[in-house]
């Protein structure tokens, strides 16, 4: 029984140990030249000491115990989540401007928020080393699931040092934490957010750089209509909010033009294997087939089985598909497919060539998705770089300063500026084609 | 009944599941209740909390949830926390409330009639979806009404409930004749079936339209839904919804304890126990089972329908395999056929993974845990601390060792600062220059080495077990703390496999005996 | 009718891949429940795991591919480490993760497998990448390789995988059939206690169906990365889905059944996809499901359930 209650003993007075060492401010200037080796007795100290303090608190603890421990069990929610913040606030007074991210970091759609995250970290990173002002990226995993997403930006938006966010992914995340955000008076620049809807009317702390769906959706059936003929098409999406929304536009902008032979199907985007879908595509032999998948590895087995069965119409794709390694990987049979992107390749362009070379260096390879989560944090960054000149830093200013933004040209090559509802003024559509083992540029 | 078993129920309150036994006959009963007997540092604080009389247990529970928001929300607990709000505080509540409702309604078909039903989510999804139809605008797009549907509240939620109750009766009576695994798989297939069908059904023709229907809109799902109303006081903020649901959670409760107190509970629990020795004692299996199967139902809807009006829409993704997850761990976690189990699971798996969001809090828990674990294991003996002593100094002489062998090895650049805890120990540990694959290295080594320490029985586990915790705190520095939104799944994953061995009837559960 | 008859072939050769996938990742349900009664739903992550192994042992030999090593021996290499990884991967999770809980309420080893599979999957995520990643088309069978006969197009890594499976089956069939320890595999599954009486080690038997499974779905995860190219860390939740179902309506604990049930599973999304509609294969292949276990509730070669009173 004793040994019980000295353990007992022994994980609170720890616990408390280690809460202790956790609150401690750590905006106390990081000693980074200090000598490894004289700071590390300190390190093995801590346990000595509470081993001792274990053997003198008996007296005190017992009684408190048993009323404290069945207290704090339910109430873990109030109790627990104060300690997490009671760091972040201490923090303040050295004021860190923080900048939230919203994006699926873990399960399927990883691969995309990963990118998106780790280009914003890159775009604020090389800003800080241009300008000498620190932003720290908070991450927030939403899972592409606006119940979650809504829990992360309630998060960000307690956190009086957040200022902005960027993100979220996901047109049905973008609407449902959009009110939450326009409430709170704090800006998001959503760099994937594509549904017309968001913008029409916007609310006035939610910016997109880039253009969406109502503009990507009549440029590419207008140039499947007139420069590949395509007079019937087989529209495939991958039950994905974006590939829903996008192949709804173009759905509708090729039967405005007359095409009325338009079939539609819908694969999940688990689907590994496609070989049915294409059995079905190619007896009912259209000109075009439309595949806005983000996934590009997917891409590249349909282009294969496509080519296998012996299709022999175009083959089209949208954003996702601009990413050179589904062509690597699939080979002859991606020759001739067309991408309809919104900026100029991201890979070559001029503005972008120290954020990608410095992605490559920390992270890897990167698909298309990180240029324009670069682009968001920049302009973010930039608006917090401006309000810190103005020594007016608050949620207010960057989100007026977000507005006011006026790139010409922005990391990306394109000019950036905002309209009333903060969506990207002008923007238009590329087309590529792919030629060898790199996308050229064919349209509009 | 001996007088020893007397004595010790005077020791130890009587716990409803003892009141009945069936299968169970007096000598297991015995090792049953010497089984029971918990150990250990929960086992301990267990018998403490139950020492307090129920009726307190339960008041000190409710007080505490009803006035959580208001403590939070309070301006010195926000100044002192230096948050402008605490709304994220209040909403992760809301959520477990939420999925408190779900997981007794969940007790009720799996922990009570043990009917293994992994469509359960496809009801809460019912639910959600129906209350789209009944109390927003969205009908009007179907070309049926002019203005969408807009029932009140006190009208809406018992339809839906009664619709989906049938529903789940009919999905039971559809698969009456599977039993276990068999109609596990047949409603998990309903379960996935419903999102599947949520996703896509999207254009139906219907006879009397000449265009097709969107029935569901899709992955982006029905947006800007009525919020519930009662008497005219319309539930608006978070808050208001809190405490509705609070009163939900609390009634449901009620009904399902007193049922499970009445006939038909004792009755659902000798059709866990033995169905066959249930039928032949004359019990009407086939309704008990339909019962179990709609009243669930009925439950989730209700929770479904609610959510969807606090959150103001229904997406398919909401209801999809990821929630049956979450739901089945925290029945199981909190010990299955346990009310108050069930709601304990259902506050660690809503709480936990908020909580793990703070990269502090999870390198808080991840060194807690460790030395926990290292404390659960050896017990404050001096094996322990020969182990935590002997990895700090070994980790220091590798140190010397390393930067004397091979001055480069030791770049000393950590990935992250993090609090001073973090720093001490990237301080103390050999830092290469590219950290990343080493990293990743040693986070498979570590995993390797730690599960070879828990099966030999060789003196060599020790220094090993050293190494592997060394290891392991390099991976957690280098790796793991650099991505916390992956860290904080691995992190849930772990505590789930741990927790289930070290417990496996659940934290509230009780073991079973069963006799062969 | 004409048009039916175009599609027919291909559809075939379609629903025959897939079924063989389908009935690899089965086979290891079917014999782990067959001998623990247990569902291992971190299966799916096993498949998983073997496929990035499989393109781990792919990008590392692929220099020496060209020089001295054939493809076809390359291949077999692949397959080969892919199993013995799997193999003892399954081995660690049954010790580690079903073992202790092998008295527990049946539905503890649920939770704790969902732990791995949690685990698995972003252990995977971390180390590698979160981005799907390929095979490549053409770097182990050059794209476009058929079989023709007649006018019958058979594309090389379809009949690869066909021929894999039928192989792999054929060896498993004879060995629980006729050597010792698949008798031993035999005798735990009818009765545990029993054989562990008569002298089987019961332990290890368990031991090596796991690793038996395991490495069949290791193979599945090769095998679709040679025929689909595409993988990804998420890539196991589905397989192990249908995998699961499969085998439940080829009859659970049946070898047979679950070959059986992989193939009809895949012939039906096959044939639904093409013939009915892509968009709701899942839904119609669910349908199927239902009509099976109405008309036998314990699958098509499962025994019936026989109470013990």
């Amino acid at each position: 029984m004793i040994s019980k209650r000295r353990i007992t003993l022994f994980l609170l007075t720890f616990l408390f140990a280690f809460a202790m060492a956790a609150c401690q401010p750590q905006a106390t200037a990081p000693a980074d030249d200090e000598p490894a080796v004289e700071e590390l007795p300190a390190d093995d100290e801590p346990v000595a000491e509470e081993v001792e303090e274990e053997v003198e608190e008996p007296a005190e603890e017992p009684a408190e115990e048993p009323a404290e421990e069945p207290a704090e069990e339910p109430a873990e929610e109030p109790a627990e989540e104060p300690d997490d913040e009671e760091m972040d606030e201490e923090e303040a007074a050295a004021g860190p401007i923080r900048v939230g991210f919203l994006g699926p970091l873990t399960g399927g759609a990883a691969f995309l928020g990963q990118e998106q995250l780790n280009f914003a970290k890159v775009a604020t990173e090389i800003f800080s080393e241009e300008s000498g002002i620190e932003i720290e990226i908070l991450e927030g995993d939403t899972m592409i699931d606006p119940d979650e997403a809504r829990l992360v930006t309630e998060r960000f938006l307690a956190d009086p040092n957040v200022v902005a966010v960027v993100g979220p992914a996901g047109s049905q995340v973008c609407e449902a934490v959009q009110p939450l955000f326009a409430e709170a008076g704090v800006a998001h620049v959503t760099p994937s957010c594509t549904r017309i809807s968001l913008t029409d009317p916007g609310t006035e702390t939610f910016f997109r750089p880039i253009p969406h769906d109502g503009l990507q959706g009549p440029t590419v059936a207008a140039y499947m209509f007139d420069e590949l003929g395509a007079r019937s098409a087989f529209l495939v999406d991958d039950q994905s909010s974006y590939a829903v929304g996008l192949t709804d536009e173009v759905e509708t902008a090729l039967s405005a033009m007359g095409v009325d032979d338009v079939e539609r199907a819908s694969v999940t985007q688990e689907e590994t294997d496609f070989s049915s879908l294409v059995t079905t595509i190619v007896a009912d032999d259209p000109d075009v087939v439309f595949f806005p998948s983000q996934i590009a590895s997917q891409l590249g087995t349909m282009a294969v089985q496509l080519q296998e069965q012996g299709y022999d119409g175009e083959y089209f794709l949208a954003d996702g598909g601009f990413d050179i390694s589904w062509v690597e990987t699939a080979g002859d049979a991606a020759e001739g497919t067309y991408v309809s992107f919104f900026a100029p390749d991201p890979h070559f362009v001029e503005e972008m060539e120290p954020y990608n070379e410095r992605y490559q260096e920390q992270y890897g390879d990167f698909g298309a998705f990180g240029g324009p989560s670069a682009l968001s944090a920049d302009i973010i960054a930039h608006a917090i770089g401006r309000c810190v000149e103005a020594d007016s830093l608050s949620r207010e200013c960057v989100r007026d300063e977000i507005a006011a933004t006026d790139m010409d040209p922005s990391i990306l090559g394109i000019p950036v500026s905002f309209d009333e509802n903060g969506q990207l003024v002008g923007g238009e559509f590329f087309i590529f084609q792919v030629q060898g083992d790199q996308f050229v540029l064919v349209g509009p | 009944m001996s007088l020893g078993h007397e004595r010790q129920i005077k020791q130890q309150p009587v716990t409803e599941e003892e009141e009945v036994r069936i299968g169970v006959d007096e000598w297991v009963a015995q090792v049953d209740r010497r089984r029971q007997q918990r150990s250990g540092p929960w086992g301990q604080f267990m018998r403490r909390w139950e020492a307090i009389p129920a009726s307190w247990r339960v008041a000190l529970v409710a007080l505490l949830l009803l006035t959580a928001p208001l403590v939070v929300q309070s301006p010195p607990v926000l100044d002192a926390l230096n948050l402008t709000d605490a709304d994220f505080i209040v909403r992760t509540g809301a959520t477990f409330l939420i999925f408190s409702l779900l997981a007794v309604g969940l007790t009720v078909v799996v922990g009570y009639a043990g009917l293994l039903d992994l469509g359960y989510v496809a009801f809460y999804g019912i639910g959600g979806y129906a209350y789209a139809y009944l109390a927003s605008d969205f009908v009007a797009t179907l070309g049926i009404t002019e203005n969408g549907i807009h029932l009140p509240s006190l009208i809406a939620l018992p339809i839906i409930i009664v619709i989906t109750a049938f529903v789940g009766w009919l999905l039971g009576f559809a698969s009456i004749r599977l039993s276990g695994d068999y109609l596990a798989i047949v409603t998990l297939g309903f379960g996935l079936l419903f999102v599947q069908l949520a996703m896509t059904l999207t254009r139906v023709d219907v006879f009397w339209l000449d265009r097709s229907l969107d029935l569901t809109r899709g992955p982006n799902g029905i947006n800007r839904l009525d919020d519930l109303s009662f008497f005219g006081f319309q539930l608006e903020s978070t808050l208001a919804y809190y405490y509705f649901f609070l009163l939900l959670v609390g009634l449901i409760v009620l009904i399902v304890y007193r049922l499970n107190h009445s006939r038909i509970g004792r009755a659902w629990r000798a059709l866990r126990e033995d169905e066959l020795a249930t039928e032949v004692m004359g019990m009407p299996v086939r309704r008990l089972k339909l019962t179990a199967f709609a009243m669930g139902a009925g439950i989730a809807a209700l929770a479904g329908a609610s959510q969807a009006a606090w959150q103001g829409n229904v997406v398919p993704t909401r209801y999809n395999a990821l929630a049956l997850i979450d739901l089945y761990a925290m029945i199981v976690l909190g010990g299955t056929g346990s009310l108050p189990g069930a709601l304990l699971g259902a506050f660690i798996f809503t709480v936990l993974p908020e909580v793990l969001r703070s990269v502090q809090i999870a390198s808080i828990f991840f060194y807690g845990g460790l030395v926990l674990g290292l404390l659960l294991w050896l017990g404050l003996s001096r094996r322990f601390l020969v182990v935590l002593g002997g990895l700090v100094a070994g980790g220091l002489v590798f140190k010397v060792i390393a930067d004397v062998l091979w001055p480069g090895l030791d770049a000393g650049v950590a990935p992250t600062e993090g609090m001073v805890l973090n720093r001490l120990v990237q301080e103390w540990l050999v830092l290469p220059a590219n950290f990343e694959l080493v990293g990743n290295i040693a986070i498979g080594l570590a995993v390797l080495l730690l599960l070879l320490v828990t099966v030999t029985t060789r003196r060599w586990r020790w220094p090993m077990l050293g190494v592997a915790l060394y290891l392991l705190i390099f991976a957690w520095e280098t790796r793991l703390v650099v991505e916390p939104a992956v860290t904080r799944i691995l992190i849930i994953g772990t505590t789930l496999v741990v927790l289930m061995i070290v417990r496996p009837e659940g934290l509230l559960g009780k073991p079973r005996v069963t006799v062969v | 009718m004409e048009d039916f008859l175009l599609r027919l072939p291909q559809t075939l050769i379609n629903g025959l891949t897939l079924g063989s996938v389908y009935a690899l990742i089965a086979l290891g349900y079917s014999m782990v429940y067959g001998v623990l009664k247990l569902l291992n739903f971190a299966h799916g992550d096993v498949y998983m795991v073997g496929a990035y192994v499989g393109l781990a042992v792919m990008t590392v030999l692929i220099p020496a591919a060209g020089a001295f090593l054939p493809i076809p021996l390359l291949i077999i290499v692949m397959l080969l480490v892919a199993m013995v990884v799997t193999g003892v991967l399954g081995i660690m999770i049954e010790r580690f993760a079903y073992r202790p809980l092998r008295n527990a309420p049946r539905i503890a080893p649920l939770i704790s497998a969902l732990g791995v599979s949690f685990v698995l999957q972003n252990f995977i995520q971390l180390t590698v990448s979160p981005r799907p990643l390929s095979y490549g088309s053409g770097t182990l069978i050059p794209t476009g390789s058929a079989l023709m006969v007649g006018d019958l197009r058979l594309q090389t890594s379809r009949l690869l995988v066909i021929g894999t499976t039928v192989l792999l089956m054929v060896v498993l069939a004879y060995f629980v059939r006729s050597t010792r320890l698949g008798r031993a595999m035999r005798a735990v599954s009818q009765d545990p206690e029993a054989a562990e009486m008569m002298g089987v080690n019961v332990d290890f038997v368990i031991a090596a169906t796991f690793f038996i499974g395991s490495a069949l779905a290791g193979v599945g995860g090769v095998l679709v990365g040679i025929v689909f190219f595409s993988v990804r860390h998420t890539m196991g939740f589905i397989a192990g889905l249908k995998g699961f179902t499969a085998s439940v309506v080829g009859g659970i604990g049946s070898i047979p059944g679950a070959l059986l049930g992989g193939y009809l599973i895949g012939m039906a999304e096959a044939f639904a996809s093409v013939y009915i509609s892509v968009t709701f294969k899942d839904a119609i292949t669910f349908l199927i499901l239902l009509l099976v276990l109405l008309f036998r509730p314990t699958g098509l070669l499962g025994k019936p359930i026989s109470r013990k009173v």
